[in-house]
């Protein structure tokens, strides 16, 4: 064999080899990071999506309108995700509730159709909350696009999540995160007879289910107040409405405000307001980010650029909650701390601070 | 050895982790360090805008209520809360004179709340420390539900806002200020539990003095004004005082009378009138 022929057999091993490792390689199973969240055991750890995250962003957006996704057993269908709609498609109800439902693939490439139902909200301080004739830049949105999903009654039935979410077939009272077993830590016979059980004023009216009621649930679409001669001006931290063309946006004035002993660091208010350039809003997504199951990402002390992201230990947070929170019924690392829980409230909520106490008085 | 320690230091970190954390505004009302989750929930609560999403249920029952020297009281109808929630957008609803005193009996009512009484739940067992109304009598407590005197001279004089359902004190110059709370239909004030006591801040409060000036103060049991607790009377209103969480004043004193008086007007220095 001469030197030609020993290269030439040189290479072609080589190139075996390296085909072989190449082949090997590909058949090997890519690293998995199991991601849990509220609707597993698990409800700490490095979970970024919770029970959202199930299909990744695929359950809630859809990036084309046409297309089709392989989730062998998931029990998500083409129309479940909303491919079937396509961009701006005016389609009916997904279980037949009315017609006219907008569909949302223009609005934040929403992959779910919008429910034409009129919302009774808590105060209706801030108008109908509808998807009629609803905008991406609307308040609204940030209320209606969780309602797609998490009111069971109008909710794709083809989830394979136990059925819709808190409709009449699907996840309800402690399943959805909502009480009333064991709410909170609080024994499960107290919260009975609240708007999520039987019995009780509250009990044909979940908020949740087919009669269209947010009633039992905090304000949605509901004034912030902004100016002095909005109602409860003053009982509320201050806000200013940072107006640009369809894209305003809402910061709170105060930057000392820290929420719980402790959480210095964290001194600020997490809550998200939206603006329609005139007004500040509360919305589902101004306490919830549907993006966070469990760890908190907000300004500090309002200071624009200056972002907390904590995804290791501390501050924690649950159920998507902006803030740090922490239930006494949680599980993985949630530490029940109920001054840091008030504190979130507070954050809006300035009458019940220790703040407004020493700014300005008793409370009355 | 290192064994041992390292057990004990484990021991120890997951005890701390399980250690409520208290909230010092809340107080014995951050039941199970739940926060505002002890009496609210955000999602799944009472309906309608008087019950200020309410978590829990609430009583419905006939209370027997004191009775006043001038025949006033007698009966309080928490069912007549029920009926009312129904309205749930009615700005008179929103403002119902009662919710203040009902929501209360919603726990302090052993009787109606039998779990709350015995075990406040989690791994840590209480026991309610004020059972109040219990077999619906509450003959036995300061009045509630009841019209505040407007014409009687020994209280001090009110001004109701039907607009904006408040109740103000006329008065300005009575030292300690009227920290206590009036509820009204937009008619008529009226007395409840939360009248005296804030259910969300059980042991410092500011309240304004003379000239409006801030008088920061210790107070206990959530009630409104200073009361059996360190006299930490400022200047001017001072940060929320961490010397109150460890009050050392266990006697009545005047202090405690003072707050009594910023309704009762007749024992004190302000008082100008004739009565026999």
């Amino acid at each position: 064999m001469n030197r030609k022929n020993i290269s030439n057999s040189f290479i072609l091993v080589l190139a075996l080899l390296l085909i072989a490792s190449v082949s090997m390689w590909a058949q090997t199973p890519l690293p998995t990071t199991t991601i849990t969240g509220r609707f597993s055991a698990d409800q700490g750890g490095s979970d970024a999506g919770g029970g959202h995250i199930s299909h990744g962003c695929y359950l809630c957006h859809v990036p084309h309108t046409t297309g089709t996704i392989q989730q062998p057993g998931a029990g998500l269908t083409q129309a479940a995700l909303g491919t079937a709609y396509g961009s701006g498609t005016i389609t009916t109800n997904v279980q037949g509730a009315g017609a006219g439902v907008a569909n949302a693939g223009t609005i934040y490439l929403w992959g779910q159709a919008l429910s034409p139902i009129t919302y009774t909200t808590w105060d209706g301080s801030g108008g109908p909350l509808s998807s009629s004739g609803i905008k991406v830049n609307m308040p609204a949105v940030h209320s209606i696009m969780c309602l797609s999903c998490h009111d069971g009654a109008v909710s794709d039935s083809t989830y394979d999540m136990g059925g819709p979410l808190g409709g009449p077939n699907g996840l309800t009272g402690s399943q959805a995160g909502f009480a009333p077993t064991g709410y909170a830590g609080v024994a499960s016979s107290f919260w009975t007879g609240n708007g999520g059980s039987t019995g009780g004023v509250g009990s044909t009216n979940n908020g949740w289910a087919s009669s269209s009621g947010l009633l039992t649930n905090h304000p949605v679409h509901a004034y912030y107040p902004v100016h002095t001669s909005d109602n409860h001006y003053g009982q509320y931290w201050g806000v200013t409405i940072n107006t640009v063309a369809g894209t305003s946006t809402v910061s709170f004035t105060d930057s000392s405000f820290v929420p719980y002993t402790g959480g210095a660091a964290y001194a600020g208010h997490p809550a998200r307001l939206y603006s329609d350039g005139t007004y500040a809003y509360v919305e589902c997504t101004s306490c919830h980010e549907p993006h966070r199951f469990g760890h908190v990402a907000f300004q500090v002390n309002g200071t624009s650029g200056a972002w907390v992201v904590d995804t290791t230990t501390t501050p924690t947070t649950t159920d998507y909650i902006r803030g740090p929170y922490n239930l006494p019924t949680g599980g993985g690392n949630e530490v029940p701390n109920g001054e840091q829980n008030a504190g979130f409230c507070r954050s809006c909520h300035y009458e019940k601070s220790a703040d407004f106490i020493n700014n300005v008085g008793v409370v009355k | 050895m290192r064994i041992s320690i390292v057990i004990l230091l484990a021991v120890m970190l997951m005890a701390a982790a399980g250690v409520a954390q208290i909230d010092p505004m809340l107080g014995s009302h951050n039941v199970n360090s739940a926060g505002c989750l002890s009496c609210h929930a955000p999602h799944a609560a009472l309906p309608g805008k008087g019950a200020y999403l309410w978590g829990g249920s609430i009583p419905t029952s006939t209370y027997t209520t004191y009775i006043t020297s001038d025949g006033n009281g007698g009966t309080l109808n928490a069912g007549t809360m029920t009926a009312g929630l129904t309205n749930a957008m009615s700005t008179a609803v929103a403002n119902l004179p009662m919710a203040h005193t009902v929501l209360c009996l919603s726990c302090h009512d052993t009787s109606f709340n039998t779990t709350m009484a015995t075990a406040i739940p989690g791994s840590t067992t209480k026991t309610l420390n004020f059972n109040i109304g219990a077999n619906e009598n509450l003959s036995g407590d300061h009045p509630v539900d009841i019209i505040y005197p407007t014409t009687n001279p020994t209280y001090f004089t009110v001004t109701v806002n039907g607009t904006n359902y408040t109740v103000s004190f006329t008065d300005t110059l009575y030292g300690y200020g009227h920290p206590a709370k009036l509820y009204t239909d937009g008619v008529n004030p009226y007395i409840e539990c939360s009248s005296c006591h804030n259910p969300h801040d059980q042991t410092a409060t500011v309240v304004p003095g003379v000239g409006g000036t801030l008088i920061s103060v210790c107070t206990t049991h959530f009630i409104r004004g200073q009361y059996q607790a360190t006299n930490e009377v400022a200047t001017n209103h001072a940060p929320y005082p961490s010397t109150c969480l460890t009050p050392t004043k266990t006697t009545y004193t005047n202090d405690n009378a003072n707050f009594c008086m910023s309704c009762h007007s007749y024992p004190s220095n302000q008082f100008t009138g004739l009565v026999h």
